[in-house]
């Protein structure tokens, strides 16, 4: 009987590898488990709040699920399931990401949402604006309109120099921070920002730094995001001279190595401890 | 179930769960599910492996079009000058390479003239159009057209795609140049220019591709795709302007026709945050899209097809298709880590 057993056993096992071994003949095949969902698309009203907003996320593949997270954290399958569009009416960080039962998950992606800060008296560029890429003019920085990922949507602001501004605000007041949109499109030669310098002046003559300001990290490999840099302000003030500098070289990992990069900036925004 | 299926089911279960703990990795049932791409009536598996060749004999740079000869061999134009011609048979075997002096071969048509196969060559490099014989010996050569007034010098002149009527006339698309539209008879002598940079209607941003339709054999026209504009528009042989058909998200390489469908590489999706975000697209025989492997269902609402975008990463930059006799679809690819072209196997 052991005997018997043992063939049998024997003759399951070459009957089953030979099965397994039919299937591997479609092994030249792409198989779906081996394959990534593209990131939801993402779409929103404005990510500067003036009264409220929305956000929409978009995977049009069936059974896609998108998932996502408030908290900056990376969302799974246990995160809040995106259904509907979702209205905005605080500043925040929303990041999504989508599922399928058969497909491995999409990267993540995430959107930013701002408070609309102070309004600016007006903002004197001491650095002309490039001709390719001037926005919408000199309030490009200041209209309240955040660009999107599409660097000639008109909201960008693009330098291959560094760009120096005055602000300058209707009373003294107290500027808790500021924020500083930007791009990245390495595929475009569109790196971060390589330095700021902020100085800031109380009588509107004589001007004082604001202190050290931290480093915005190398970029290391290709990507394209829409970024944003919150700086600490903390100081009544009625002007400021802002200086953002462009990568001056570009990295060696890029085929533009050692040449001079795009800096992209789309939105300064300036916070009170109100808004 | 006869005896014999019932016994070999009955026994591989069992032995199956007696011997899960010691050859669970050996005896597991693995998880197959070939990936099936595209919509309705044109779909497909993936062969990514089909043209992989040794890259240190048979490199490639940007595989940029590909077609089936009259013999049905698959011919890839690569700007790697080492082979800019790799010949495949369809099941991927390389049979023979040949071309090394076009730094920017792009367009590659077949004219099958007198029964003999010729190939056009555009190369934006060379600011030139080329026609070989099938093995490679240069028999034409079209320069930039300078009688015309439209080029100050051949720099501007970028070809990007070629098709060939059956008299021998043929027309040129400028597509990476000043963005006309040239039509030579069979001697290579210019007829007539038409198109240019602009976006009226019978002007182009990246007049990439360009085919002869003759599904309808009464009245054939031109397609010219403008890849930026993400349009295919259609022109009488005279270079009147027809008519646009939008593929909105859609940056399209250039038309190919297969029986009744065309067909098209996308190079990108127009809104995509990620790198590498192409995929294919099929007309039908309206010129209405029923399937976009490696994207979107195509839908249309109110007559008017919803914006398209890749949902899975599987394409990066496709350029160009062919469509072989079996209705299999081969796919070659730009800027894409010097990847060799994919096989589709219709389902």
């Amino acid at each position: 009987m052991r005997c018997v057993f043992v063939i049998a056993a024997l003759l399951c096992m070459y009957s089953c590898k030979k099965n397994s071994n039919k299937s591997d003949l479609s092994d030249h095949f792409v198989q779906t488990k081996d394959v990534q969902l593209v990131n939801p698309k993402i779409e929103t009203k404005s990510v500067i709040i003036d009264s409220s907003s929305s956000i929409t996320a978009l995977l049009d593949l069936d059974q896609a699920v998108i998932y996502y997270t408030t908290d900056g954290s990376e969302p799974d399958e246990t995160s809040n399931k995106y259904t509907n569009s979702i209205s905005i009416s605080k500043p925040g960080k929303y990041t999504f990401k989508a599922f399928h039962l058969d497909f491995k998950p999409s990267d993540a992606i995430d959107v930013s949402f701002f408070n609309k800060g102070v309004d600016v008296r007006s903002i004197a560029l001491e650095t002309a604006l490039n001709k390719q890429y001037p926005g919408k003019g000199q309030n490009t920085l200041v209209n309240g309109e955040k660009g999107t990922l599409n660097f000639r949507d008109g909201e960008w602001l693009g330098v291959t120099e560094p760009f120096i501004a005055i602000v300058e605000f209707d009373d003294v007041m107290y500027i808790e921070s500021i924020d500083i949109g930007y791009l990245v499109n390495t595929d475009s030669w569109i790196f971060p920002i390589q330095d700021i310098s902020i100085d800031f002046s109380e009588d509107g003559i004589n001007y004082m730094p604001i202190g050290p300001i931290k480093k915005i990290e190398k970029q290391e490999s290709n990507s394209t995001k829409l970024e944003n840099i919150n700086i600490s302000v903390s100081k009544r003030l009625k002007k400021m001279k802002i200086k953002i500098s462009n990568v001056t070289a570009i990295p060696k990992w890029h085929q533009g190595k050692g040449n001079p990069a795009w800096l992209f900036m789309d939105e300064w925004i300036f916070n009170t401890q109100k808004n | 179930m006869n005896r014999r299926k019932f016994l070999h089911k009955s026994i591989c279960a069992s032995a199956g769960v007696l011997t899960l703990p010691m050859y669970s990795g050996a005896y597991s049932f693995d998880y197959h599910k070939d990936l099936i791409i595209g919509h309705n009536s044109h779909q497909y598996k993936v062969d990514m492996n089909w043209g992989k060749l040794d890259a240190n004999k048979v490199p490639v740079q940007d595989c940029h079009e590909i077609i089936q000869d009259s013999k049905g061999r698959i011919i890839l134009l690569t700007n790697h000058v080492k082979n800019n011609i790799i010949i495949y048979d369809k099941s991927g075997k390389l049979i023979e390479t040949w071309g090394t002096t076009y730094p920017g071969g792009h367009g590659l048509t077949l004219s099958t003239e007198n029964g003999e196969d010729f190939l056009f060559i555009t190369d934006y490099e060379r600011h030139q159009v080329i026609k070989t014989t099938i093995d490679g010996k240069e028999v034409m050569t079209i320069e930039y057209p300078a009688d015309t007034g439209k080029y100050k010098n051949k720099e501007e002149f970028k070809p990007t795609e070629t098709t060939i009527l059956e008299n021998g006339d043929f027309y040129v698309a400028d597509g990476y140049g000043n963005q006309f539209i040239l039509h030579y008879n069979y001697k290579g002598e210019l007829l007539n220019i038409f198109g240019g940079r602009g976006i009226e209607n019978d002007q182009f941003l990246n007049a990439h591709g360009i085919c002869l339709d003759a599904r309808n054999q009464e009245s054939p026209v031109l397609l010219v795709t403008a890849r930026e504009q993400n349009q295919l528009k259609r022109f009488s042989l005279d270079g009147t302007y027809l008519s646009s058909i939008e593929v909105p998200g859609a940056l399209i390489c250039r038309p190919v026709i297969h029986k009744d469908e065309i067909y098209f590489a996308v190079l990108k999706s127009r809104g995509a945050t990620q790198n590498n975000s192409g995929f294919l697209l099929i007309m039908n025989d309206k010129n209405e899209v029923i399937s976009c492997p490696g994207a979107t269902k195509p839908l249309y609402k109110n007559n008017s097809l919803a914006e398209l975008y890749q949902t899975i990463k599987l394409f990066q930059h496709p350029h160009d298709v062919c469509i072989d006799e079996d209705d299999n679809m081969y796919v070659a690819q730009w800027n894409s880590g010097q990847t060799y072209p994919i096989k589709l196997i219709r389902v």
